[in-house]
């Protein structure tokens, strides 16, 4: 794996954390305002289980290093 | 009757703002892969500037006061190179301690051989 690809690996795990953790900590308020009284365990709940699904989004890319990522053009 | 129907109203406005979120964030793909995080991370950073500077400009046009974003401090800090520097610096330190001490002391020993 060269430095450029570890570099955008990297930077697509931390960006995935970024978001997973903010989806996970919104998704929390939102379940805790509407369900659970404005209790904390579905903050923390949903905060962990967004810094785990990053998590282990990162490990599967740092471990299949010859996956490549690509996009789909339509044909116009 | 109306009554009774309220807290039944109040739970369907409730599931439907929480399976609403739950549909929106399965729509953007925000809790997929990691590439689709990564985009809809830089989706976000591209439209977020923009809905503030519309809301702002309409703001100032009806209450005359301007609101504005700070510029985002640029930080050009290679944590890898700084680590890697450290190391090298600490590993350098410590193979040349034996004769930094030795030299210390034999200056030390003569200071106190002189003072004498």
């Amino acid at each position: 794996m060269s430095d450029t690809d570890l570099g955008r690996k990297w930077d697509r795990c931390l960006a995935d954390t970024v978001v997973k953790l903010g989806t996970g900590f919104g998704l929390g308020i939102v379940f805790s305002l509407t369900f659970f009284k404005r209790r904390m365990w579905p903050l923390a709940f949903g905060s962990g289980m967004g810094l785990g699904m990053a998590y282990s989004n990162c490990q599967h890319d740092f471990q299949a290093p010859y996956l490549l990522h690509g996009k789909y053009v339509k044909e116009q | 009757m109306a009554s009774r129907l309220w807290p039944v109203f109040g739970f369907f406005i409730k599931a439907g703002l929480a399976g609403g979120s739950v549909y929106l964030v399965y729509d953007q793909g925000l809790l997929g892969p990691s590439y689709q995080g990564q985009a809809a991370l830089l989706r976000a950073q591209e439209a977020i500037p923009v809905a503030f500077s519309r809301y702002t400009d309409l703001i100032s046009k009806h209450m005359g006061v301007r609101l504005e974003l700070p510029s985002t401090p640029h930080f050009n800090i290679n944590l890898r190179d700084s680590w890697n520097s450290g190391i090298n610096s600490l590993m350098d330190s410590l193979s040349a301690a034996p004769s930094t001490i030795q030299v210390y002391s034999r200056e030390a020993w003569n200071y106190l051989k002189g003072q004498k």
